[in-house]
């Protein structure tokens, strides 16, 4: 009788227990995941927090989970998620993997409500088009961008030369004239330019860059998949001009490649507007002399959408509406604003920098200057299978430009590889 | 008791028999299936569909037929990933074996300091795959990398070698690693089958005038063959799916010349979503193992004694 007596105890307590816990729960109000791998960034890491604390000040009993997954990892991470039906609600991609999820249906179309903030998307990047779908946009630009020479003033004087190169002709001098032995062992101690000459994605930015150079109209491939074969051997060759000449160092990969440029071992690197963080990091006695210029191709600058936010087409409707509050919240004045002045990064949105702030920071005007001029890196037709393209021409670059394969070769194989891309 | 009643009882009591070992297996065929068996049988049905991100609630739509496999066969990657694969496993197994045999050979001698000895040999294998790579990585870079800076040294090179941007050197510096990572495998399985070895065989061929090369020929190997056969299996099994070391320090690169199957797998599932490929490479994958195992325990199954 006793133990019966407890055992209902028990089950009181354990109901009471329960109610607190669910009553707890509704009191914490409506939690919205946010998965980013900018979520420990120095600078854009900072802007984004900000932005959350702002909406969560707007918007009392609704919290943002802002929770960091390595870029390595996060395409395949948010694949996994979203066909598991567990998708975030606030979603951040790189804008390369767009289409990956747009043709799966993942994605709400958002052209009734950004019918609603028309004006401000009248401002908007023109790089926003990387969004459409089938007619419908499924996505919002975060950054937009186009490619910058860093180079480095401190180097280029002491070589005794005038200032960056505005052509790659030039560049291929100046990266030779730069590249020296400075302690007389025989090892090469500053290199001239520096470019990843192992498999990474930057390998095919490099390539691209100097291709917009012989053809600024053209790409990679035209619509019906041909190779654009005399650009592309122009861009190889003078790669492999820099090699001969040792101007660059060989086996570094993209991190190694700015960790050179930021020590003062590599003179020159073609990088995004991201390439401020890097400046910041150097050591005092380098930072002064690091500086931006457009890149040395003809005016014609390698670019386009680095990443996006989007709502997921299969969260419920209150959250779906939430979502967008935050992403309006994104494209205002201010929170543009303060992208340039907080995370360093060109805001998508023109006209929200002040000529005082422009004044006093000659970097972000040609981040900016550059944003607007860049041609987008995905050739035409394309962008369904862009991961697969760009590993196809970063493999046949290494072959060509590192190894020294018959550039013709390489073409060939190239195109019978782009031919049965599905 | 009528001989048909003793019969039947006898019967029944056999049938008990096995359902009671039956129930008492259930839970780990229960879990074999779930965990083994189900999927792969869900990668091989998917293997003869065209899948680009596996979704349970759609399941498998269209028709399903070859194409995968034909476009497979029809695929340059494919088969340079294949020639990958069997040079790594070959490499991988020929160097590991050796030095895990010379290293058991050596541990097995009575010497003082013996066991910091054991220890110091065995300290890779605990080490993660991918700290084993970033050690190699940067081992090998080719601005600071050590090896590098010992081959200038001792003029080996005049400038130094760039290891990840050729095929050979890329191949070389990956497969190394492989061996670094393994060899305490067979060293540990080697050793454990020497020490189980009967002493007396070694005085009895002395006795007859067995040198020690003899010995270890027909006594030691001989009398290792089912390990040596276990060991092959499951070492070959490994490097077969090795991926944390091959994609951190290359990426599979330069030009595919690190890709293995199951890189190119990874690739295609997870980066281009073709799981529907990357499936039928799988599938050819797990059917090389398979042919592999059978070829080792055909070849070193039968011990003396």
């Amino acid at each position: 009788m006793r133990t019966h007596r407890t055992f209902r105890r028990v089950l009181l307590a354990l109901a009471i227990a329960l109610a607190f816990a669910v009553q707890s729960t509704h009191a914490q109000g409506i939690v919205l995941q946010m998965p980013s791998w900018q979520a420990t960034e120095p600078g854009t890491s900072d802007w984004w927090k900000a932005l959350i604390a702002e909406f969560e000040a707007q918007n009392p009993g609704v919290t943002i989970e802002f929770t960091h997954e390595p870029f390595a990892s996060y395409n395949q991470t948010m694949v996994t998620r979203f066909a598991g039906g567990n998708p975030p609600d606030i979603f951040h991609m790189p804008a390369a993997n767009f289409m990956v999820y747009a043709q799966e249906g993942w994605l709400a179309p958002l052209d009734d409500r950004l019918a609603g903030i028309a004006d401000v998307m009248g401002d908007w990047t023109p790089v926003q088009s990387v969004c459409e779908y089938e007619g419908q946009t499924l996505c919002v630009v975060v950054l937009g961008y186009g490619y910058v020479l860093g180079w480095n003033q401190a180097a280029f004087e002491a070589a005794g030369l005038a200032g960056p190169p505005t052509t790659s002709d030039e560049l291929i001098e100046v990266a030779k004239a730069l590249t020296v032995d400075t302690t007389g062992d025989g090892v090469v101690d500053r290199y001239g330019f520096v470019f990843p000459t192992v498999t990474h994605p930057g390998v095919e930015t490099t390539a691209t860059s100097f291709l917009f150079e012989a053809d600024p109209d053209g790409h990679w491939v035209n619509e019906a998949g041909e190779l654009n074969r005399e650009a592309i051997t122009f861009a190889w060759t003078q790669m492999r001009r820099l090699i001969a000449d040792g101007s660059v160092p060989l086996g570094l990969d993209n991190n190694a490649k700015r960790q050179f440029f930021v020590e003062g071992r590599a003179a020159m690197m073609l990088e995004g507007p991201w390439i401020q963080g890097n400046i910041n990091s150097a050591a005092d006695d380098v930072r002064p002399g690091l500086q931006v210029a457009p890149t040395p191709f003809s005016g014609t600058v390698y670019g386009g959408a680095s990443n996006v936010l989007a709502v997921p087409a299969d969260i419920a409707p209150d959250r779906q509406e939430l979502a967008w509050k935050f992403i309006e919240l994104f494209t205002s004045e201010e929170w543009q604003a303060k992208y340039a002045t907080v995370a360093g990064q060109p805001p998508a949105r023109a006209g929200v920098l002040d000529d005082a702030f422009l004044a006093a920071n000659v970097n972000m005007q040609r981040y900016v200057s550059e944003a607007n001029a860049a041609k987008d890196f995905i050739p035409p037709g394309m962008a369904e299978n862009y991961t697969r393209f760009r590993d196809l021409v970063v493999e046949a670059t290494l072959a060509a430009v590192v190894q020294g394969q018959d550039i013709d070769a390489v073409l060939n194989q190239l195109q019978r590889d782009i031919g049965r891309m599905r | 008791m009528t001989p048909s009643l003793a019969r039947r009882r006898r019967l029944v009591s056999a049938a008990r028999s096995r359902l009671y070992a039956f129930a008492l297996l259930a839970p780990a065929i229960i879990v074999v299936l779930l965990v083994i068996v189900y999927p792969l049988v869900v990668a091989g049905q998917m293997s003869f569909y065209d899948v680009h991100v596996f979704r349970r609630d759609r399941g498998f739509t269209g028709t399903p037929g070859w194409f995968n496999y034909i476009d497979m066969i029809e695929n340059a990657a494919f088969w340079r990933s294949l020639r990958v694969t069997l040079g790594y496993v070959f490499w991988g197994t020929v160097g590991s074996f050796g030095i895990g045999l010379f290293t058991a050979v050596l541990l097995h001698q009575p010497f003082r300091g013996r066991f910091l000895a054991r220890v110091l040999v065995m300290m890779p294998w605990p080490i993660p795959g991918v700290v084993a790579a970033t050690i190699f990585m940067w081992m090998f870079n080719s601005s600071f990398g050590v090896i590098n800076y010992l081959l200038l040294q001792v003029g080996l090179i005049e400038s130094s070698i760039p290891w990840f941007t050729r095929a050979g050197p890329a191949f070389f510096a990956v497969t190394l690693a492989t061996i670094w990572k393994g060899y305490p495998f067979f060293t540990v399985t080697l050793l454990a089958g020497m020490q189980s070895i009967p002493r007396e065989l070694y005085e009895a061929a002395r006795v007859d005038g067995a040198n020690a090369v003899q010995q270890f020929r027909h006594i030691t190997i001989a009398a290792l063959r089912p390990v040596i056969g276990i060991a092959l299996v499951i070492s070959t099994l490994w490097l077969f799916r090795v991926f944390d070391i091959i994609f951190v320090m290359t990426g599979g690169g330069p030009s595919g010349a690190t890709e293995t199957l199951a890189i190119q797998i990874y690739r295609e599932a997870f980066q281009y979503f073709q799981m529907s490929y990357a499936a039928a490479v799988g599938m050819v994958t797990l059917l090389l193992s398979v042919i592999a195992t059978f070829v080792y325990l055909r070849a070193t199954s039968k011990s003396f004694y």
